[in-house]
Parts: structure tokens; C-alpha cells; sequence
């Protein structure tokens, strides 16, 4: 197995991981006539105490993902093993308490948190609903929650409209913490927040990882949250990773022509920093019928003939750093003949 | 009154005069059921013939009402304009009657929105909705009309457009539909075009060829823009100069580069700061404690000073005027551009 972390015993191993979801046609006799590759082999492991920070652009699976890790949706093929436990094995009490161990916290927390439950209620849920706690030691826990992420405890009894849209994060972070999670989600945890409230959440994301020692799946396309917050960077295109490596060896030295593209079009945050200006062309074909070989030949503007024909592997190009690309001879699938380029090892 | 020309006959290629819009102190207000909300309250700038001004602030800041009334679009009967000159050349748009207005719309200033799956409409095609404005303002129809669109599809590099044409909105990728968008704001040649956040429900390697895009029709046709955004990064590739907004007024004003080299109000410079760079590693953010105030319960003076960690006495009592904070540099060519903040760090101190 490639540990892109480097611990030993990582926290969420996600092995090789496919979800497909069928299109249905046909009115009395729905067949399928066809599957989306939301998800089409991805692996990856995060460490405890880490961040794997996913980017891409919308429609690339990383909600998807996401969702298949929080188990809402069922795999289609591989295997996603948390402390050791494979997940399509939970049932009954364990599958219950593994529910507990993961949080999430999502993009909108204005439809995030039910209008009609006090705070009380949203942050004790997770407890709640995963453990037996009793009563009094729920509102402790809450009151000890909303502390830590700077709210008044006694706003517990307060309803979600009475509280501005960074207080409201802070509660989906809140209700996120309570059952003692190993691993959050923080699918898009700040793009739905004013600018000059989201340095605020995103320091309290990373002091609680620190105090904490909480592991995080962070979902963003906003480039300057991921580089901040993440140990791990992966870059997926059309369901698959196409570049893996630390955080930083990603935005100094990005491989992969897609994650160039990426990273030029996300715009500079100061003008006078001279950059590289990539615009690809085109648009992201459909994960209905992706195209034949590497998926981002049609766009790429390194494109070689073997792009059309052959899927480049996820593999390590310079120490630790994967890219599944032809520009690199290691992404060249063992067997496969390619004129001008070396079969790899 | 309006001393445009009439527009039946104007030729197809011609792009309407450039005209110089000023906007000189409009204030917007909302009457509600919980009070007066000040939603604009004394902006004032100018946009020059083929320049591009960026409006940046966080949500309820003002820039879209801003946009709206320009065009005489604010939602009515809550919101009114009260007060204040908005001077297109030499016409004051605010003191003419509605159907002079539907002469300036659309004609002489256009306006692209930010969701492009609700700003065109299901039901009709592309051909219609393209062409609609060139039937209105420029008279055109039949063959004249198609051939029309067919050339505006083209501006905005849509694809065998005599294909397109007849597509629906629900057939084409979210890009194309606000190169859609594009193409009906330019279809009567604007001189100004406002685009209120029209990238934001793009992905970024899409963004980045719409704001291409935009730049390139702009080179093309000589429009001057006022770009609404809350982005940063998109202020600094497409903007010439920027105007910070802040609770409903302008706070700073400057040449882009000038705004993130040296930001002088303290709420501008504390925002630039506090973006998580995806060039550099740091520790923590630099945060601005608080959120942004409720516009129904404004506090005396300047609304910023309840955040602001350089704020004096004076900051609670009074709001302060726009002070010049030094000449910058020029540009390439031109009168040295001005950079103005309404801050009181920059007036006379001993007030």
C-alpha cells in the first residue's frame, strides 16, 4: 500500500474505492443504460492528527467521497478501513458508534442546522443519537462545545436564526465535536462565509486540531484554505486522484498539467506576485461517458497520443510525490506498449 | 430630454459613444417593517470611458444595490433612491421618466447577474433571448435579427452558433450559459456593463476563461465595467481601480495595485490580510474580531470602529469624510490616480 502519510497505523485507510451510480432508463422496466464514475478508484490514508485537504472542481467526487466515508451512500467496489475496521462490516452497536467517532461539518449553515431545534438540541444530537449519555452530562458536554468554539454557553437555549452566519458555522462545528470524533469532515466549511469572518473559523479549525487532535478530510476549492489547513494535498479530476503529495510539494511543484491549470486559475491574492497564467480550454466532459486513456487528455495542453489511449497510474514520480501522467514514465501501466516511452518497472 | 441619439438606425458596429458614468453621493434606502435600512448611504465615484472598477465588500455591503440603482432597478416600493446624481455623459439618469429609462437599459448600460441558470429563461430559446434586446433597441427582425445573433454568439466564442441558437438553456454547460448571459448585455453595444458577481457559480478553470473572455470583449468593443465581487483574486487580475464598500459607503478608493500594495483604511488592510495565500505558509490568519454590523441598528459614527483596532474617539461620534491619503503613482499614461479612504487616521487629528 502507498502511505502518503507517514505513520505507520493510519486513522481512515480508503482502498481503491469506486462508486457508480446508474442512469435508468425506460419507463415500466427501468434498466440501467449506463453509470456515472462519481468516485473510479481512489486511495488514499490520513494519519491521526492530519489533514488530507481534496480539490477539484464541482462534479470531480470529492462530495462523494466524503459521503462515502460518513457512510450515507454505499461503496460500489473497495474497501474504506477506519482504525483497522473495514466500514462495510459496521452493523448494529459498532456501525452506531462509528457514527460518533466521524463529523461533519458542512458548507451552508443555514440549512445545516434545523430552524426548529434550540442549540442545545443540534450540538447534543450526535450524543444522542450514538451513545447512551444521560440527560445532565449531554448539556454539559454542549455548554463544554459551545466553549470551545468561542460561543457563550448560555446562548445554549437560543434557536439558529438568532445567531449570524459565522456563530452558525461555529455551531455546525460545535455539533460536529460533541460525541468526541477521531475525524471531521469539513466539506466546503467556509466558502458560504463573509471574508472577514472566515480567518476566524479557519484558525478555530486548526487550533482545535491541534488541541484536540482531531484528523480532517477538508473539501475546499477555495486553494488558500487548503494550503493553510492541510498536511496532504490530493487533486482529483473526474473521479480519480490525479495528484497526491504533501501540501506544500503541491503548490511549489505541482506535476500533473490539470493541477497547474488549478492553480493558475485560482486567482493570486496579491497582484504583484508574477504567475504563471494557464488557461485550459474547455470544459469537464461528462462522468457519463469520461474519455478513453487519461481523462484530462481532451484538455491538456501537454497532451501526447498515448494520453488518448492509455490510463496513466496514480504512482510516486520523485520521493513520495504521485501524479498519474505520461509526462512521467513511473504513471505508464506495466505491460502496456508505448512508442518512445519505457513500460514502467 | 435625453441627448442620445435615437436608436433605429444606429449602425450594428458602432458601439454607443463611451460615456463617462459618475455617481455623485446616492443614497438607497429600504423602508421595512423593523426600520429604515440605509442599504447605500453616500457612495460617489466616476468610471472613465474603457475602465474597469472593481466593487468589493462582504455581503449586505451595498455593491449590489449600488448596481441596481444605476439602473434604476431597486425593488420598489421598499426601497427607494432619496438622493443623489447618477450622470451618464451628460444625462442625469435618476431625473428621467421610466420610458426614457427602458431607452437607457440594456442600450446604453447592461448588466450581467451572477446565476445564469436563473437569469435566462427555461422556456425560450437561445435565439430568442439573444436577440431580444436587438429587436427592441436596434429594430432588427427576420433574417437581419438571426444573422444578429448568430454574430454575438460568435463574440462570446460559443461554437457553431447557427446550432446553438436553437439549443435551450437547460442544454448547454453552466460556462456557456454566462457566455449566453455575455452576449445578450453586449448584444446593443453598451458603454457600460455591470457584472455583479458573474463568475461566482463557475468552477475555477471556467472562471478563469470568462474572465478572459470578458477582458478580450472589452478590448474589442470598448466598454468601460463595474465589477461586483467579493473576491479578492478576481479584483486583482480584471480590475483597474477598486472601491471597498463597507456597511452601505465607499471606504477606500484606489489604482489596484495601490489598493494591495499599501491598503490605507484599516477595515481594507486588515481583510487583504487576513486571505489564506495559497503562495506562502503561515502560522495563523490575521482575523478581524466581530462581525459586520446589522444594518438596521448602524452604531454612531463610523461603523467600522467597533472592529477596528486603530479606532480613536473621534471614530464613535462621527463618520469620516473622504480624506485624499497621497497621489499615487500614475499609471502607464494619465492624470496620477487618486487614493481616498474615509478614515479618520487620515484627516486632521487634532479635531
Amino acid at each position: 500500500m502507498t502511505a502518503t502519510a507517514g505513520s505507520p497505523q493510519p486513522l481512515l485507510d480508503v482502498q481503491h474505492v469506486r462508486k457508480y451510480f446508474p442512469v435508468n432508463q425506460g419507463v415500466l422496466f427501468r434498466r440501467p443504460v449506463g453509470y456515472i464514475k462519481a468516485v473510479d478508484d481512489v486511495a488514499f490514508t490520513i494519519a491521526p492528527g492530519e489533514t488530507f485537504g481534496l480539490v477539484g472542481e464541482s462534479g470531480c467526487g470529492k462530495s462523494t467521497l466524503a459521503k462515502l466515508i460518513l457512510l450515507l451512500e454505499p461503496l460500489t467496489e473497495g474497501e474504506i478501513v477506519f482504525e483497522g475496521q473495514s466500514l462495510t462490516r459496521l452493523s448494529g452497536e459498532s456501525l452506531r458508534k462509528y457514527r460518533g467517532t466521524v463529523g461533519a461539518v458542512f458548507q451552508d449553515p443555514f440549512s445545516s442546522l434545523s430552524p426548529r431545534m434550540r442549540v442545545r438540541d443540534i450540538v447534543g444530537d450526535p450524543l444522542t443519537v450514538t451513545t447512551d449519555t444521560p440527560r445532565r452530562q449531554i448539556e454539559e458536554r454542549v455548554a463544554e462545545v459551545l466553549d470551545q468554539v468561542g460561543l457563550n454557553p448560555a446562548t445554549a437555549s437560543n434557536y439558529p436564526h438568532e445567531f449570524s452566519g459565522g456563530q452558525r458555522q461555529r455551531i455546525a462545528i460545535a455539533r460536529a465535536l460533541s460525541a468526541f470524533p477521531r475525524l471531521v469532515i469539513l466539506d466546503e466549511p467556509v466558502s458560504a462565509l463573509d471574508a472577514s469572518i472566515r480567518a476566524q473559523i479557519i484558525n478555530l479549525l486548526k487550533a482545535l486540531q491541534q488541541d484536540l487532535g482531531l484528523s480532517y478530510l477538508l473539501i475546499a476549492h477555495d486553494l488558500g484554505t487548503v494550503r493553510f489547513l492541510s498536511d496532504y494535498v490530493g487533486v482529483m479530476y473526474l473521479g480519480q486522484l490525479v495528484e497526491k503529495s504533501t501540501s506544500r510539494r503541491v503548490f511549489t511543484n505541482p506535476l500533473h498539467p490539470y493541477t497547474r491549470a488549478l492553480l493558475s486559475a485560482a486567482l493570486p491574492v496579491r497582484p504583484d506576485v508574477a504567475r504563471e497564467e494557464v488557461v485550459i480550454s474547455g470544459e469537464v466532459p461528462s462522468p457519463l461517458d469520461p474519455p478513453s486513456g487519461c481523462r484530462f487528455f481532451p484538455r491538456c495542453p501537454a497532451a501526447m497520443p498515448v494520453c488518448e489511449t492509455v490510463q496513466p497510474l496514480l504512482a510516486p514520480a520523485e520521493d513520495g510525490h504521485e501524479v498519474a501522467c505520461h509526462l512521467y514514465p513511473t504513471s505508464v501501466p506495466q505491460g502496456a506498449t508505448v512508442p518512445g516511452i519505457q513500460g514502467g518497472t | 430630454m435625453t441627448t442620445f441619439p435615437s436608436d433605429a438606425g444606429t449602425s450594428l458596429d458602432a458601439p454607443s459613444s463611451p460615456s463617462r458614468l459618475e455617481v455623485k453621493d446616492l443614497q438607497t434606502w429600504f423602508y421595512t417593517g423593523r426600520g429604515v435600512v440605509k442599504a447605500v448611504d453616500g457612495v460617489s465615484f466616476t468610471l472613465e470611458p474603457g475602465e474597469t472598477l472593481g466593487l468589493v465588500g462582504e455581503s449586505g455591503s451595498g455593491k449590489s444595490i449600488t448596481c441596481l440603482s444605476i439602473l434604476r432597478l431597486v425593488p420598489e416600493p421598499a426601497g427607494r433612491i432619496i438622493g443623489g446624481e447618477i450622470w451618464l455623459g451628460d444625462t442625469d439618469l435618476l431625473q428621467l421618466s421610466r420610458h426614457e429609462m427602458e431607452q437607457i437599459r440594456g442600450r446604453h448600460v447592461s448588466m450581467v447577474l451572477q446565476d445564469p441558470m436563473t437569469s435566462l429563461n427555461p422556456v425560450f430559446n437561445v435565439e430568442k433571448q439573444v436577440g431580444e434586446g436587438s429587436m427592441y433597441h436596434l429594430g432588427l427582425h427576420g433574417s437581419g435579427l438571426k444573422d444578429r445573433v448568430q454574430q454575438l454568439l460568435r463574440w462570446v466564442r460559443i461554437p457553431a452558433p447557427e446550432v446553438r441558437a436553437n439549443d435551450y438553456p437547460h442544454q448547454m454547460s453552466g460556462g456557456m450559459r454566462q457566455r449566453i448571459v455575455g452576449a445578450i448585455a453586449l448584444s446593443s453595444q453598451p458603454s457600460v456593463l455591470i457584472a455583479d458577481e458573474p463568475t461566482t457559480s463557475l468552477d475555477v478553470t471556467i472562471q478563469a476563461q470568462y474572465l478572459q473572455l470578458l477582458k478580450d470583449l472589452q478590448e474589442e468593443h470598448r466598454f468601460s465595467m463595474i465589477f461586483v465581487t467579493h473576491d479578492f483574486g478576481i479584483v486583482a487580475r480584471v480590475c483597474d481601480r477598486v472601491a471597498v464598500m463597507y456597511a452601505g459607503r465607499i471606504v477606500e478608493m484606489a489604482p489596484t495595485r495601490e489598493l494591495f500594495g499599501s491598503p490605507r483604511h484599516p477595515y481594507a488592510r486588515a481583510l487583504i490580510h487576513s486571505l489564506p495565500d495559497p503562495d506562502t505558509e503561515v502560522e495563523w490568519l490575521t482575523t478581524i474580531p466581530g462581525q459586520p454590523p446589522s444594518l438596521y441598528d448602524l452604531p454612531p459614527g463610523c461603523p467600522f470602529a467597533p472592529r477596528c483596532s486603530e479606532a480613536m474617539d473621534i471614530c464613535t461620534q462621527e463618520y469620516p469624510p473622504t480624506f485624499e491619503t497621497g497621489i499615487a503613482e500614475s499609471g502607464a499614461a494619465g492624470p496620477p490616480a487618486s487614493h481616498t479612504a474615509a478614515c479618520w487616521l487620515y484627516g486632521d487629528k487634532s479635531r
